[in-house]
């Protein structure tokens, strides 16, 4: 771990999530963002995602005509929204501004309606229009005589099926009342800066991945985290704006490809 | 009052035999392919619907607004002028105006309840985990405020002799307010989403309620002319004027208002500086929608009946059912339309996701969930009218408020 993460570790030790004031935020830093995917891979595993589901994404933008193009690579999550338009409209409170002002969702009281995915500009809550991981009660092994068919091993994972706790149960995720260690189809789901990991002190998933270290999470209320120390640095921006919803994830650096001398691939004067 | 004497509508469907077979037939087919639809998408889940990630309401949401909407409609247009404002020339269409908006409502409910991803955990939830600034969370309680006042005001009419006209009175009234606030609720359901600026914001409310009105004027025209030829019970009760005079003119004029609010939506939409609110529009009206979205949602279901209407020789009988029945048709798929419009511009570029332009087509157990909300309309209406005389008149104390002569052969003159 470098000494930039182990700061942030530090300064989330003495962030008490249930404190009073305390507004958890991110900054992605544009320039080391290399667009590895590393945050999206770890975020897949630490939730149990399913192909096609993604809590951590990215935009990608290609502007002009070849040889003259532009490529833009923004990584995205949920952005906390300050004013939650998903909050607001969901009927059942199952989005809620929770502790720490991260949007929580609330499985139990989510009905389906899927107003928030509506309501979002982000493009950031997803449905689970199936069971997550319905190959689990699969007898059907991959390679014939040559792997174990995923029945098998959740049955050697010694997974009682009157025990509402299939294979991929997660006991990391049982930690509060709002994240559950199993997921379930006909509910909605979303990013929550994995709050059962700030529940352990840990940081979210995606910042600790980065190899890059461009995911800098804190508490956007203490004057002197890391969060703050770059906000202040450079002139951040949020995405959408002009949507009025004051994104607790902020991008600072905007990253510049480059150019190239048409015709040479010499470096142009944009580089 | 239920049937008790003379000729009653059942008995006159018994009597045309074959087709009244037929007919039930015809529901029971709805009700199963409506049946495998529910079954499939409970067992399934939602996967087995066209929705998407980028266009999370369809075609179910669509036709919950439609049937939600006609309930609206038939209540704020048609009973509401007799049973609150006293305008006696509607009263023969309150008691079958009053239960069509009953199941027009259940049958909406019923359609949307199939299509969420947790329906038996629906009603428990918003009892016990209400949001209030959610307007999805009023809408559900100003439609069962206004179910429940559909029913007393049913109960009043049908079975109480003489009620107070107090009691009467407020009934109405609640059954007047709770279905217009309901309606601008479901508009702001749509209007508050301001990722997507095709709903129009605060004018989704209006253009919604506008349209209902519409709707619901269709629906009780064309239902009280087919019942005027299958009964002569109600052709005793409804005269000719009575639909052709009043409710053909009134079609026709509820059309034009829609035509003008529906206008003036695609026009200040395609010549907006918005980018997304102008690509929506140009998608859905000049894309592979704008066949159904302009030609049947437009020019079949509004631009024909405006004219049918406006032409003194069309508004016969006949042509007012005509008229009826095409706006109905244009307005289920005005409302697919307008639901799909705010979602046909994709939100972000997100590689996984569909640019710039998000696609959806209805999946077959969509279509059988839509089936079973009509086979659920005709058969709640099949059974109401076998179990309840609609043709009864409402019964109230010497109103003396009413500024309208009742004239026995069934045309009525305004004070």
């Amino acid at each position: 771990m470098s000494s930039e993460s182990e700061s942030l570790d530090a300064e989330l030790e003495t962030t008490t999530l249930d404190g009073e004031g305390v507004d958890l935020s991110m900054v992605i830093d544009l320039q080391r963002c290399t667009g590895c995917g590393a945050c999206n891979i770890g975020c897949a595993q630490e939730n149990n995602l399913q192909e096609g589901m993604a809590y951590s994404s990215r935009i990608i933008e290609t502007n002009g005509e070849f040889p003259n193009v532009s490529y833009e690579y923004t990584p995205t999550l949920c952005n906390q929204c300050d004013d939650a338009p998903c909050a607001e409209g969901c009927p059942t409170s199952a989005l809620h501004k929770g502790k720490g002002g991260i949007t929580m969702h609330d499985h139990e009281t989510c009905i389906g309606c899927k107003s928030c995915m509506i309501n979002c500009p982000y493009d950031e809550i997803h449905l689970n229009e199936e069971d997550p991981h319905p190959t689990w009660e699969s007898e059907e092994a991959t390679i014939e005589s040559g792997t174990a068919s995923a029945r098998a091993v959740k049955d050697r994972a010694g997974v009682d099926d009157d025990v509402d706790a299939p294979a991929y149960y997660n006991p990391n995720r049982e930690v509060s009342e709002t994240e559950h260690p199993t997921r379930y189809k006909g509910i909605v789901e979303k990013c929550n800066f994995c709050v059962h990991r700030l529940e352990r002190d840990e940081l979210p998933r995606c910042v600790e991945e980065c190899p890059c270290e461009a995911r800098i999470f804190g508490d956007r209320n203490d004057p002197d985290s890391t969060v703050n120390e770059v906000l202040a640095k450079y002139n951040p921006d949020v995405l959408k704006a002009d949507e009025g919803t004051e994104p607790s994830v902020n991008y600072v650096r905007d990253y510049n490809g480059g150019s190239y001398e048409r015709g040479t691939g010499e470096p142009g004067l944009g580089d | 009052m239920s049937h008790a004497e003379g000729e009653t509508v059942v008995s006159s469907l018994k009597s045309s035999g074959k087709r009244y077979y037929a007919w039930l037939a015809f529901i029971g087919l709805g009700f199963l392919i409506g049946g495998y639809g529910v079954l499939v998408t409970l067992i399934e889940g939602t996967s087995v619907l066209g929705i998407t990630g980028q266009v999370p309401w369809g075609i179910l949401i669509s036709t919950y607004v439609f049937f939600a909407l006609l309930s609206t409609g038939i209540c704020i247009g048609i009973t509401s002028l007799s049973s609150v404002f006293g305008m006696e020339r509607y009263e023969p269409l309150v008691k079958r105006g009053v239960l069509l908006s009953l199941i027009t409502l259940a049958a909406g409910g019923a359609v949307i309840m199939a299509g969420l991803g947790q329906p038996v955990r629906a009603i428990p939830a918003m009892v016990l985990s209400p949001n209030p600034s959610a307007p999805m969370w009023w809408m559900i309680v100003l439609y069962s405020v206004y179910g429940g006042a559909l029913v007393a005001e049913f109960v009043l009419i049908d079975r109480v002799d003489d009620p107070p006209r107090r009691l009467s009175r407020t009934v109405a009234v609640v059954a007047l307010i709770a279905p217009i606030l309901a309606g601008a609720t479901l508009g702001a359901i749509f209007g508050t989403a301001e990722a997507r600026p095709y709903y129009g914001g605060l004018f989704a409310s209006v253009f919604l309620l506008v349209t209902a009105v519409a709707s619901g004027v269709a629906l009780i025209t064309a239902v009280t002319v087919i019942e005027r030829k299958l009964s002569s019970a109600t052709e005793a009760v409804v005269s000719e004027e009575l639909i052709t005079r009043t409710l053909g003119k009134y079609l026709g004029v509820a059309t034009a208002a829609v035509f003008l609010v529906t206008g003036l939506r695609h026009a200040y939409g395609l010549t907006a500086t918005n980018e997304a609110l102008a690509t929506a529009h140009q998608q859905m009206l000049f894309g592979g929608t704008g066949l159904w979205a302009v030609g049947i949602g437009m020019g079949v279901g509004l631009l024909v009946p405006m004219v049918l209407m406006a032409v003194p020789r069309t508004r016969t009988v006949g042509g007012v059912l005509a008229a009826s029945v095409l706006v109905l048709v244009g307005m289920f798929v005005s409302r697919l339309e307008f639901v799909l419009g705010g979602q046909v511009v994709a939100l972000t570029n997100d590689p996984s996701n569909q640019f710039p332009i998000a696609s959806y087509a209805p999946s077959a157990a969509e279509l059988a969930i839509v089936v079973m909300g009509f086979a659920l309309f005709a058969g709640l209406y099949t059974a109401g009218r076998a179990l309840f005389d609609l043709d009864e008149l409402p019964h109230h104390e010497e109103d003396t408020m009413s500024h309208t002569t009742h004239v026995p052969d069934g045309g009525e003159t305004d004070e």
